[in-house]
């Protein structure tokens, strides 16, 4: 008692005379107290479980319109494709001496949108970008019964809710301004005015809070409205709104959508089934600003005490609630902003709150149930069960009454920590678009058959296969199947190629595999590029050999093949191939013409002036060192030459384009040379290796250099882009492997490994991924081996 | 050397169809591929004079892409002690072929210092690898219809890679027993070094050279003009010959080719007569 008087010397007639009934009546308000604030944290429970209920069902709807969206992307894509191949059938037929005019269109229809032969991948990305382009192709009523299920419960949340508050008057409830968390949650980009306009609104409540009579809170509606709106659900369409509600809802303003606010309400659901992964990782971020709405929630009560039995306090309690459900749609910098002037605003707000002389007995009370230090004790024995964000709420309550200079401080902490934890869980949200970027490659399969320098090796597009093309002058192709889904298998690691090619007299440098055909080919030192029928995957390793796989020699270069392309795009007639050679030419052949493959040819000033480069000694010629056909521009080629240079070619009229400026470390010798050019599957970006161990990046259009990094200790032998473009994996004569994010601006390598011993003066010779199987990489390497990686 | 040079050339560019060599297309050939063959061999003889030089080591030792025939492998041979690579024996062995194929007795003589079995192993190694390029040759040739069965002489052979031993055609016989031998060759069960070889695995070495040398005999009895081509470029038998013979892989008697050169010329002029003794036949 006699540390109770010094402690509250604020309230001199009190500390007086603390007569048993006084002390009485203190226990008997703090018991009801207790009692009010459990019976309120019940209808939060409940709340919360019908609001974690409903974001389980829309989180189910949302997968399921995804995975639906997917299918029709696919679809669409699959379309798209027999489309181009149509129509640049139809051009083929029709132009044999091709001119411009005749091209552009070819250009046009192709550019804006890349092919996507490898397209398993990158759908991902693919899907995203799509559900937020067609909302109205969403369908809500996917998976029925585990929609049907929390609407249910959560019919009977609400239920349980609008009994407690039944008090309220409906005409009230119907008077109240829009609940602007609804709105906002839906909100897209371009509505960000309108929600911002509604978070000033939410804000504004918690002046409001403290009035009495403050305005009616949202969730009265939630309460009112939802039931129709359940039913609803039921009948398919709302009764007041037009059905194409989705998209006209995009196009309402703010201001309108206060007033149909009930549909729309309604409509939110199906509507943002149609947000796709957008959706997921913004739907996160709800539940966060709950310890900052807990703080502010708990207080009313303390304000209240001498109404502390009237039904309506009750009802002003839950009426908050809704706050607790305030969507997020911010970034963390605005959310984190937003939260610091919500946090001054109540700091300011309990400053008068002091001088209250109503609020001197909580006061009291609150001083008392600090200084015997029992009840935060039991208050967090009551709370044990609940979840961190209350807890949080709760301790901040408790210090905010102390010193009213913390207020700002602690929320401000508070919103760092709910920042934080938005921040962290939108990482782990876009982590799961590319989930398996942090995970590491691993080899899993070694194939070693050849007896010496792997060049070349290529996948099956669709299965798990792979080509290797060696410097012993075989072919060998590998059936990875079992290999890679029997674990058991890696015990003996001793895998046999289901078929070796035999034909060239030298060295392999490049082979490519064309599935559509169900042909492959090599390209070889011996001046030759050869064409083979591809065995099937069930081939025994000692089967009777098959004469008709031998299907055709392309015989026209004067020296060393080093590298072929297939065309990214097949056509039933047509698979154009190119090829490069020292003999200084590019060559493009026809593979499924018969006797006369070869399409077109030029040296390095391209078709033009062809004739006059004769003259000057074909000698000096640089010598193409790499090509690549560009994805993104189907009309067009990148080589790359000795002299460092990176030339864009006209496919049909073998016409220079372009010239990129990337011999800026080009010193006269081969030393500086290009050894590998690749185009980016879907950007407009060319990627260079160098013998003096740069990769460089060129914008296909302006043939400027973008970007340029040192990346391995000695010379870049091979490079692959992995099939969704963010990552880019590099070989170098330094016997590692390396993978970049390229998707950063920094660039940075996400992983380094070695994958080959080195033999002479080489190291890793080819990189590849799995056109579609992101899971698989394979490397080929002077010491003959091929090692497959796989990540999981 | 310069007809042998022809036609080896004539079957670099014979098409996939099983259509043989003709006189014609070789004398359309003659010209550049012989001049090739000269600079490609006088090449490699300045190289190997010069590879002293500091300033040729500078070079890193690779073909790039986009090298000329001649500019393959043109580097000065080094020394085995300053290769410093896990493969060093095979470097040490490809750099000795590229000088010079046909001195077969430098390439099979084991370097000072150096594991035998370890050299054996490169050299049968090498000896699949190059086989390759022979059968790449039979194949035109070497149908299931013209050879229906692995013969050599009066001697046929049952396939013995397959889990009962088969009777393949000449065709798939060669191509399952070197497959066979390049597996075996490559199994980390039996050879898990380059190193050194282990003496359960040594073995091994005899059944390898007893079925690659079924592969040489089948040619010389029944493709004798590939053969002596492939001989003539390559000098490939008369190094396994005396490889396995030094090592004793094969016994005397199964030997069957008859000896190609009884003069220490070199195989080229053997292999020539012989060749066109063949043609007059």
């Amino acid at each position: 008692m006699h540390q109770f008087q010094s402690f509250a010397p604020p309230q001199p007639p009190t500390a007086a005379e603390y007569a048993f009934p006084s002390v009485l009546q203190f226990l008997q308000s703090e018991w009801r107290r207790f009692e009010r604030d459990r019976n309120e944290w019940d209808i939060e429970k409940s709340e919360m479980k019908a609001r974690i209920a409903f974001l389980e069902g829309e989180k189910r709807g949302v997968d399921n319109s995804k995975i639906d969206l997917m299918k029709r992307v696919k679809m669409l894509e699959f379309a798209l494709r027999q489309e181009r191949s149509k129509y640049v059938e139809a051009k083929d037929d029709n132009s044999v001496g091709v001119s411009a005019q005749g091209q552009q269109p070819l250009a046009q229809g192709v550019t804006p949108s890349h092919v996507n032969t490898k397209s398993q991948n990158r759908m991902s990305t693919y899907g995203q970008n799509m559900t937020q382009v067609s909302p109205t192709s969403a369908t809500p009523g996917l998976d029925p019964l585990g929609r049907a299920k929390s609407r249910e419960f959560l019919r009977i949340c609400l239920q349980e809710i609008s009994y407690l508050t039944a008090s309220v008057p409906q005409s009230i409830a119907s008077a109240m301004p829009p609940a602007p968390t609804r709105l906002v949650r839906n909100e897209s980009d371009r509505r960000a005015a309108a929600a911002a306009g509604g978070r000033n609104r939410k804000s504004d409540y918690y002046p409001a809070t403290q009035t009495p009579s403050g305005p009616p809170p949202p969730l009265n509606r939630a309460n009112s409205v939802p039931l129709s709106t359940l039913q609803s659900f039921g009948k398919g369409k709302p009764a007041g709104n037009s059905p194409p509600a989705p998209i006209e809802d995009k196009a309402e303003d703010a201001t309108l959508r206060q007033f149909v606010v009930p549909q729309n309400a309604v409509q939110q659901t199906p509507n943002r089934n149609t947000k796709g992964s957008d959706e997921t990782t913004r739907s996160e971020p709800i539940v966060k600003p709950a310890p900052l709405i807990t703080t502010n929630m708990t207080k009313p009560p303390t304000e209240k005490m001498d109404s502390e039995k009237d039904s309506s306090d009750d009802m002003d309690s839950v009426e908050e609630d809704p706050v607790t459900v305030v969507h997020s749609p911010l970034s963390g910098d605005a959310w984190h902003a937003k939260l610091q002037r919500a946090g001054q605003q109540l700091a300011l707000q309990n400053k008068p709150k002091k001088t209250n002389k109503a609020e001197d007995d909580v006061q009291l009370a609150k001083d008392v149930q600090d200084k015997f230090n029992i009840s935060p004790e039991r208050l967090n024995k009551m709370v044990k069960e609940w979840d961190k964000t209350k807890i949080d709420g709760i301790g901040s309550q408790r210090s905010m009454r102390k010193k009213k200079a913390k207020d700002s401080a602690l929320l401000d902490e508070l919103a760092n920590l709910t920042v934080n934890e938005a921040e962290t869980d939108l990482g782990t949200r876009t982590g799961d678009a590319a989930n398996d970027e942090p995970a590491r490659w691993r080899p899993k399969v070694t194939l070693r058959r050849h007896m010496d320098t792997v060049r070349s090796i290529a996948f099956h597009p669709t299965k798990k296969a792979i080509l290797s093309g060696s410097e012993d002058g075989t072919m060998k192709f590998w059936n990875l199947e079992a290999a890679l889904g029997d674990s058991r298998k890696l015990a003996s690691s001793e895998l046999d190629p289901i078929h070796t090619y035999r034909g060239h007299t030298k060295g392999i440098t490049a082979v490519a595999l064309s599935a559509d055909q169900n042909k492959c080919f090599s390209a070889s030192l011996d001046r030759t590029v050869r064409a083979y029928g591809l065995v099937p995957m069930n081939k025994e390793t000692y089967a009777r050999l098959d004469p008709s796989l031998n299907l055709s020699t392309f015989v026209g270069h004067t020296d060393a093949v080093w590298d072929i392309r297939l065309f990214p795009l097949s056509i039933s007639s047509s698979q154009l191939l190119g090829s490069i050679s020292a003999d200084g030419t590019v060559k493009i052949w026809d593979t499924e013409t018969k006797g006369a493959p070869l399409k077109s040819s030029w040296g390095y000033d391209g078709s033009d002036t062809s004739s006059a480069t004769a003259s000057t000694g074909p000698k000096q010629r640089p010598v193409p060192t790499g090509l690549d056909f560009c994805p993104t521009d189907l009309k067009k080629m990148v080589v790359s030459y000795s002299n460092s240079v990176i030339k864009l070619f006209d496919i049909e009229t073998g016409k220079n384009i372009l010239t990129f400026k990337s011999n800026e470390t080009y010193d006269g010798t081969t030393g500086t040379q290009i050894n590998k050019v690749i185009c980016h599957p879907t950007l407009p970006v060319v990627v260079s290796g160098h013998e003096d161990r740069y990769i460089r990046f060129f914008d296909l259009k302006s043939g400027a250099c973008s970007y340029s990094m040192l990346t391995h200790l000695d010379a870049v032998s091979s490079l692959d882009i992995d099939p969704a473009g963010l990552v880019l994996c590099s070989g170098g004569h330094d016997a590692s492997v390396r993978l970049w994010d390229i998707a950063s601006t920094q660039r940075t390598c996400l992983q380094e490994f070695t994958g080959h011993r080195r033999k002479g003066n080489e190291g890793v010779c080819a990189v590849q991924y799995h056109p579609t199987m992101p899971e698989l990489l394979a490397t080929g390497g002077a010491d003959s081996l091929v090692k497959i990686y796989t990540r999981s | 050397m310069l007809m042998e040079a022809q036609v080896q050339e004539t079957l670099k560019h014979v098409p996939t169809s099983p259509t043989t060599t003709t006189t014609a297309t070789q004398s359309d050939l003659t010209t550049d591929s012989t001049i090739e063959e000269k600079t490609t061999t006088s090449d490699s003889k300045t190289v190997s004079v010069s590879s002293g030089t500091p300033s040729a080591t500078g070079r890193p030792q690779r073909n790039l892409p986009g090298t000329k025939d001649e500019g393959l492998y043109q580097w000065p041979q080094r020394p085995l002690e300053s290769i410093e690579s896990a493969f060093a024996l095979r470097e040490y062995l490809q750099s000795l072929i590229r000088q010079d194929p046909h001195n077969v007795d430098l390439i099979i003589a084991l370097p000072s210092g150096q594991d035998e079995h370890a050299w054996l192993y490169e050299h049968l190694c090498q000896i699949c690898l190059e086989l390759n390029y022979l059968i790449v040759h039979l194949e035109p040739e070497c149908t299931p219809e013209v050879c229906p069965e692995m013969r050599a002489e009066e001697w046929m052979y049952y396939c013995a890679t397959h889990p009962t031993p088969r009777e393949c055609c000449a065709i798939d016989y060669l191509t399952h027993t070197l497959d066979g031998a390049s597996a075996l060759l490559n199994n980390v069960k039996f050879f898990p070094s380059r190193i050194c070889v282990p003496e359960g695995s040594v073995k091994n070495f005899q059944s390898i050279a007893r079925r690659l040398y079924r592969i040489f005999a089948h040619a010389y009895f029944h493709h004798r003009d590939i053969f002596d081509a492939f001989e003539a470029e390559t000098s490939l038998y008369d190094r396994f010959l005396k490889l396995s013979r030094s090592r004793k892989l094969i016994t005397d008697k199964l030997i069957i080719i008859p000896s190609l050169n009884n003069d220490d010329n070199s195989a080229a002029t053997g292999a020539r007569q012989i060749m066109s003794r063949s043609r007059e036949d």
